[in-house]
């Protein structure tokens, strides 16, 4: 990093169970709804959730060599990702002609006018395995990770890109912005996106004016699952504290590269394979070095801990650690004291 | 005057930010070797005329996520003391013009240092680019523009949106150039 | 044993009658059947037996199949053999509702307050019943449930406008003999033989119609979309109509073939309520975020400015009073009268009309503006606990745990069953007659033709239906057009292409659709999400022209225990997941359905 990127005075952080998630999506159209619906950040989400194993969102965004940072935590050239076969254009559709066609002989039916190479979800439930011995898939929710030592902040020779002071959230300042696109190049997540019309960068701000009212993000709020959290990393009452310092069962995407995520992930637990004749297995259908080549070598302690505290709830004995996965009372999952609403210019 | 010019790769190594010094290190050997220039008194300003070879051109970024435009600048020192190599410097800025293939017009610009340019509109100005033959022409018709009337003497800048040139990333004169 | 007429007949318990039916299902028998491993049976038999609070969530989808029944009875015959029906954390969890009694009130109410109300009762019984009824649970003839039970029936057998769309289908010939070849030999007799007896004897009584019906009139539904075979639908009904209109927020199929589309609010742009299965017992409110779009309005008003017109029509014609449907007279000249409660609901009153449905049981303390606030609340009762669907809960008051069921079991009522007891065994006619009397196994029949694939679909998660299953923001989170979801290896072997087209075929012709490979799906099985609109498929032929659904003539049995009919309970659906389809590539061949057969 050679910029000095003063530690913010709280962090806020987002904890997901991995567990729990259905692959709804309505997360991801929570967030767009709020906040991409314009033409030049259509194809973009700022919440996307991925089937894993999987090509990701954008395609390919697992592969070290797409991101701005090798696997050792230094700097390397990344790539800024093309709209047709990593991202997927947003395609329109020809709902009009289709439905003047009702009458007429030769019928035009709903379909995109683009070419389709590949779309935000379009490897949904592909998976990897085979039926039934070991076919496997998990859902994988990305958002910003609102890093320590961010990537993208690094990347901007404007300086556009800063971490806010209050709660350590990263913001570009869309009016220093040239559309450089370094950002886009350099984060390894592929959280920041280019608004191909107004030519600037954006990316995910942790719904900041809800934050500052005190509120989750809407995509947690409206999570289903009622599997994230959100909170401040400092906050010992809250569930990101327990969840990631003191259970250690969260633990951050890709912690490889060095930039100190503050989006956590519960890693998923999974059914037993079969052998040939059909039998369980002792081994778990996700391949543990799958998990490992996406959360690293703190996915072991923290699988062990899961099945642990599950095998004392399911003996009937407490365990503080299940009753803060199940989410009894939802509105726990959230510790955000409401502040001063700053007043942005 | 009609001038050819010898550029160089801007040096990376000063890019403000830890990551485009290191990912392009290798931006050594400019990608646009040598430009001509052409600065001549227009009715009542300045006519000027760059062109360099360019194989591939980009003019068209809409509704792309990874491509960037072919684009020229040339800019001009407010004080003697400007340095031209870090776009001017606290107090001795450099100001100029910012032509872009993807753009109809042009973008008047100053800068006081890296990574500290302001684009805005530049009014009175006309520009026409064509690209014919592997070569792109711009020809910039500017306004009074007392910078240069003053100093007399520019810079130059030519970015290749096909080699990902933006920014930092650029083929520059190696210093300014005198115009008589 | 000897009985009354002389006859001999030997006598032995249904509980050793069961266990003589269960015998021949071992381990290694039902490993044949499924094709699962014994030891996974095993470890999953081990785990129920050891299981404290054994609990089945079955759905909607657990009913698509032929023998969908004999699958539900086997779950509860597995509950019911642990005890587990009825107890807390445990038992069956369906599709039980808390029933709303505002929400009725508030349907049939034509006149608002005590009155209305007092209208409503006796509106399906008459004063001289509901004195019989009283008399009846007073000297203990009839438990209360029973007697309400019995007034339901009634009301909704012989009252309410309503039948099922099966009835629909098979009212038309043309229709009915396409299923009846389908159904050729799955049932010791013809469809036809059952539908005609079960109307015989009144245990599947439809809507005796004076005539055929001219006018389809669509709201809340698309059924164009989502009938099976809707070529037949279209062929021997749709078009035969003098007036199709759709009341619809979507520009749907239904709506594409209408004379004309009233278009209805959107998803907040109108309030509501909405009121869910018994496992999330809270009432949801929806706000009217922004005003409706255009010239679409909330269905409330559109009704009711509909009713103003047809009252003002009939007045003007002086249309005499007459009975369309056949349950007794309707009088067009007082409709919008009735509908506006006698003028005290207007134009825009439509959360007067919620506010009357919030004077619930299960609803107390409940306002609009509350709602607004909180967004949900939960349920503070089960409700009266008349319907079929509704929860037999008398205790629970909102906190807690909501068991269902405790009526029979920690209050000893009798279960609403034949013998009052709960019951694997049903020797009703017909049930004989298909040797269906206890739960056992059948096979899937091959609905469509002997094709390798069977056609199983699901829910989607990118809509509710049909409703924004053409939404380009949603499409943009599937691939654009319908897919079919097939597992790699059968792809591999098939020749198909990750997103390329395939032909789906059966016998009823074929449509057009993507390939989409995943894990999930069991080899031979070909998988969809459902209710893509039929105008998102080359010739506007979705996969239901090829779907038959087939009828399970037990459904229209009746007249015995809790094998009754009525709206939401017992009535026959047709199964979709039967279903056999094959799939090739498409290289651009020719596809389509076949021809309705003319009968
Ligand atoms: S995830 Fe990417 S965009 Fe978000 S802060 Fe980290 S480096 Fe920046
Ligand atoms: S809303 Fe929740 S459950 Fe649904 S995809 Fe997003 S994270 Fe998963």
């Amino acid at each position: 990093m050679r910029y000095d990127i003063p530690k913010p005075l709280r962090q806020v952080s987002m904890v997901l169970d991995l567990n729990k998630c259905l692959g709804c999506q309505t997360c991801t159209i929570a967030c767009k709804k709020l906040w991409n619906t314009d033409e030049g950040t259509d194809y973009s989400y700022w919440n996307s959730v991925e089937t894993l194993p999987g090509r990701g969102f954008p395609a390919g965004v697992h592969d070290p060599a797409t991101g701005g940072r090798t696997v050792e935590g230094g700097v390397r050239r990344g790539v800024v990702p093309n709209l047709d076969t990593a991202y997927g254009r947003a395609w329109t559709f020809n709902h009009e002609e289709a439905r003047a066609s009702a009458g007429a002989p030769d019928k035009i039916w709903i379909r995109p006018r683009e070419t389709v190479k590949w779309g935000p979800n379009f490897d949904e439930d592909q998976g990897q395995g085979d039926y039934p011995k070991d076919n496997h898939y998990f859902y994988l929710p990305r958002l910003c990770n609102h890093c320590t030592h961010p990537a993208c902040v690094d990347a901007c020779p404007r300086a556009a890109i800063a971490k806010r002071r209050e709660d350590g959230i990263v913001l570009v300042d869309q009016d220093r912005c040239h559309g450089y696109r370094f950002c886009v190049e350099a984060c390894p997540y592929k959280k920041v996106y280019y608004d191909h019309v107004r030519q600037v960068s954006t990316k995910c701000i942790f719904c900041l004016p809800r934050i500052e009212e005190g509120v989750a993000p809407a995509c947690a709020r409206q999570c289903p699952g009622r599997l994230r959290f959100v909170g401040y990393r400092d906050d010992e009452q809250g569930p990101i504290w327990k969840l990631v310092e003191k259970w250690k069962v969260a633990i951050p995407l890709h912690p490889e590269y060095g930039l100190g995520p503050n989006v956590f992930y519960v890693p998923p637990m999974s059914p037993p394979k079969l052998d040939a004749e059909g039998r369980p297995t002792g081994e778990p259908r996700i391949p543990v070095s799958y998990l490992e080549s996406l959360f690293g070598a703190a996915v072991h302690p923290a699988l062990e801990a899961l099945l642990a505290e599950r095998a004392r709830r399911r003996r009937g004995e407490a365990s503080e650690l299940m009753d803060l996965l199940i989410a009894y009372d939802w509105q726990q999952n959230f510790r955000l004291p409401p502040r001063q609403r700053e007043v942005l210019g | 005057m009609n001038r050819k010019i010898l550029l160089m790769s801007a040096p990376v190594a000063m890019q403000p930010g830890g990551y485009v010094p290191v990912a392009y290190a290798d931006r050594t050997t400019p990608v646009t070797a040598a430009a001509e220039i052409a600065v001549e008194p227009g009715s009542g300003g300045w006519r000027v005329t760059l062109a360099w070879a360019c194989p591939q051109p980009v003019r068209e970024t809409v509704r792309e996520t990874d491509r960037f435009a072919d684009a020229c600048a040339v800019f001009a020192p407010e004080a003697p003391e400007s340095p031209w190599m870090t776009m001017g410097a606290q107090g001795l800025a450099v100001q100029g013009f910012l032509w872009r293939a993807d753009r109809p017009g042009l973008w008047a610009i100053r800068a006081e240092g890296l990574g500290t340019m302001q684009r805005s509109a530049a009014t009175g100005t006309q520009v026409s680019a064509d690209w014919d033959n592997g070569r792109w022409r711009v020809v910039l018709s500017l306004p009074e523009w007392p910078a240069l009337a003053a100093q007399r003497r520019v810079a130059l800048a030519v970015w290749r949106g096909g080699a990902q040139e933006r920014a930092g990333l650029k083929s520059v004169s190696a210093g300014w150039v005198d115009v008589a | 044993m000897t009985l009354a007429d002389g006859r001999e007949v030997r006598v032995a318990p249904v509980g050793t009658l069961l266990k003589e039916h269960l015998e021949p299902w071992t381990f290694e028998h039902a490993a044949q059947v499924t094709g699962l491993h014994v030891e996974q049976i095993r470890l999953f038999a081990e785990g129920w037996a050891q299981a404290k609070r054994p609990m089945v969530l079955s759905s909607w989808g657990a009913n698509r199949y032929m023998h969908s029944d004999l699958m539900n009875r086997t779950k509860l015959l597995c509950l019911a053999l642990k005890g587990a029906l009825g107890r807390k954390g445990a038992g069956y969890q369906s599709t039980g509702w808390v029933d709303l009694d505002g929400f009725s009130n508030a349907m049939r109410m034509e006149k608002s307050g005590l009155r209305g109300r007092l209208a409503v009762l006796f509106s399906s019984i008459t004063p001289g019943e509901l004195f019989n009824s009283v008399l009846d649970v007073v000297r203990k003839r009839k438990t209360e449930l029973e007697a309400t039970l019995e007034g339901e029936t009634k009301y909704l057998n012989h009252k309410l406008c309503t039948t099922d769309v099966v009835e629909v289908n098979l009212k038309s010939p043309g229709y009915r003999a396409a299923l009846e070849r389908e159904q050729q030999g799955l049932s010791p007799r013809p469809l036809g033989a059952y539908y005609d007896e079960a109307h015989e004897k009144g245990w599947s009584p439809g809507l005796p119609r004076k005539g055929p019906p001219k006018v389809f009139f669509s709201g809340g539904a698309n059924l164009l979309r989502r009938n099976n075979l809707p070529q037949y639908l279209k062929a021997y009904q749709l078009d035969e109509m003098e007036l199709i209109v759709d009341v619809n927020p979507k520009f749907t199929f239904t709506g594409m073939h209408a004379d004309y589309i009233l278009p209805a609010a959107g998803w907040y742009e109108k309030p509501g309520i909405k009121y869910n299965v018994a496992h999330v017992p809270y009432l949801h409110y929806t706000d009217a975020a922004v005003p409706p779009l255009a010239e679409s309005k909330d269905e409330y008003e559109i009704y009711w400015l509909l009713s103003r017109e047809i009252e003002r029509l009939a007045k003007e014609r002086d249309l005499p009073v007459f009975d369309g449907c056949g349950r007794g007279p309707i009088d067009w000249k007082t409709l919008h009268q009735r509908y506006s409660n006698q003028g005290t609901l207007g134009q825009k009153d439509a959360e007067k009309l919620t506010e009357e449905i919030l004077r619930s049981g299960a609803t107390e303390g409940m306002t609009i503006q509350g709602l607004k606030q909180t967004g949900i609340a939960r349920y503070t009762s089960t409700g009266t606990d008349v319907a079929a669907t509704s929860l037999h809960n008398p205790d629970w008051k909102g906190e807690g745990v909501l068991t269902t069921l405790t009526r029979f079991t920690e209050h000893k009522e009798p279960w609403p069953t034949y013998s009052g007891r709960i019951t694997t065994f049903i020797d009703h006619p017909w049930f004989v007659e298909f040797r269906e009397q206890f739960a056992t196994h059948k096979t899937s029949p091959k609905a469509g033709g002997d094709h390798p694939f069977q056609f199983v679909s699901c829910h989607a998660r990118w809509s509710i239906h049909s409703t924004w299953r053409d939404t380009p923001m949603m499409l943009r989170l599937q691939r654009g057009e319908p897919q079919v979801w097939v597992n790699p290896g059968d792809a591999e072997r098939i020749g198909l292409e990750d997103y390329a087209y395939a032909e789906i075929f059966n016998d009823y012709g074929s449509v057009r659709m993507r390939v989409k490979l995943s894990g999930l799906v069991r080899p031979g099985v070909a998988y969809y999400y459902h209710a893509w609109e039929p105008h998102q498929f080359p010739n506007h032929e979705s996969y239901k022209w090829l779907i038959p659904g087939l009828v399970n003539p037990l459904h229209m049995a009746g007249d015995y225990g809790h094998i009754r009919h009525g709206m939401n309970r017992y009535q026959p659906g047709s199964a979709v997941q039967d279903t056999r389809i094959g799939i090739r590539p498409w290289t651009g061949q020719a596809t389509g359905a076949k021809p309705v057969v003319q009968v």
